[in-house]
């Protein structure tokens, strides 16, 4: 099934889209400006409810136009990476409510289990894909739970 | 044979590492100090494909290998150490991930070997709407996966070895 995983660290935040072959990944949500979207392995379609969607071969790159929502659909196993800088007024659009943001904002965590973590380096756990078949649609309140879970909250 | 891309993106600055075979240097080296990944802010990158040997160095201590690490996972490092890694695989991708700001780009910009016109560009809010190639190169080094010993170096014949006829 499609996958959603979080990462953060001092400066972003992280949503690490996983596919597996044939299987979609849409966001419910609409933001004020364009962001990017890495296409960080396998092929996809990618597009919006607006924009036709086109073919990106990793390592690849894609701007969400503002206003639209992503649509992004596998041809093979894929990942595809949406980086937020914390500190950018747009996260307050990806996290409605403040309290949430804050909290996210301000903790030390970096959302995920590591498999490794000296202090200087840190490697997170090999991410596996889900084979039932399953596409997402990822509204905000889903992101707020996923966040809210992966802060231990 | 490794390929080496800084693009920008809307927020990010993004460092694209792709490696064509085995025993591949992953890791970029500073041209001014000779030092390896003792990067000036966190770094975040993403294991994308493939699989690599990753070492430590501390001071003028040896190189440690600390892990083996595979595709796909999340990485973050902040630089009290020099950082190696080499290809373990015949393809290995990987993405360096840092914020586009003036400050993160002024201490990467001896890193990365950035010029004063190539930052100015990078933060250019005219460019915002556009994936911008600031440069690219190829270089190729082979290193052991196990030791971090620099193969390419031993393959040469030491002047010591050559009789002058």
């Amino acid at each position: 099934m499609a996958d959603i995983k979080l990462a953060k660290d001092d400066h972003s935040f992280y949503i690490i889209n996983m596919l597996d072959i044939g299987e979609q990944i849409q966001y419910d949500w609409a933001l004020s400006r364009s962001y990017s979207v890495i296409i960080s392995s396998g092929i996809v379609s990618i597009g919006t409810d607006v924009t036709t969607p086109a073919t990106r071969t990793a390592i690849g790159l894609y701007r969400v136009p503002l206003g639209e929502k992503l649509i992004c659909t596998s041809t093979q196993q894929a990942v595809f990476l949406t980086p937020f800088i914390l500190d950018d007024a747009i996260m307050e659009e990806l996290f409605p409510i403040a309290s949430t943001l804050s909290q996210l904002r301000g903790s030390s965590s970096y959302l995920m289990p590591f498999a490794l973590d000296d202090g200087t380096l840190k490697f997170g756990q090999q991410l596996v894909y889900d084979t039932t078949p399953g596409n997402i649609s990822l509204s905000l309140a889903s992101l707020e739970t996923k966040t809210l879970g992966a802060l231990g909250l | 044979m490794r390929k080496f891309k800084l693009i920008t993106t809307q927020d990010h600055f993004l460092v694209l590492v792709e490696v064509q075979n085995e025993n591949q240097e992953i890791t970029c080296i500073d041209v001014d100090t000779g030092l390896r990944g003792l990067y000036p802010t966190e770094a975040a990158g993403f294991i994308a494909e493939g699989s690599a040997t990753v070492f430590l160095k501390f001071g003028s201590g040896d190189w440690n290998k600390i892990n083996e690490v595979a595709a796909p996972c999340m990485t973050f490092f902040s630089g009290a150490a020099e950082l190696g890694s080499v290809s373990t695989s015949s393809s290995y991708r990987a993405i360096g991930i840092h914020p586009k700001t003036q400050s993160i780009l002024d201490q990467w910009k001896p890193f990365l070997g950035l010029t004063d016109d190539q930052i100015t560009t990078m933060l250019d809010p005219t460019m915002r709407e556009s994936f911008v190639e600031i440069y690219s190169y190829t270089m190729v080094r082979e290193m052991d996966p196990d030791t971090f010993e620099d193969l390419t170096t031993t393959s040469l014949v030491l002047d010591s070895e050559i009789v002058y006829l």
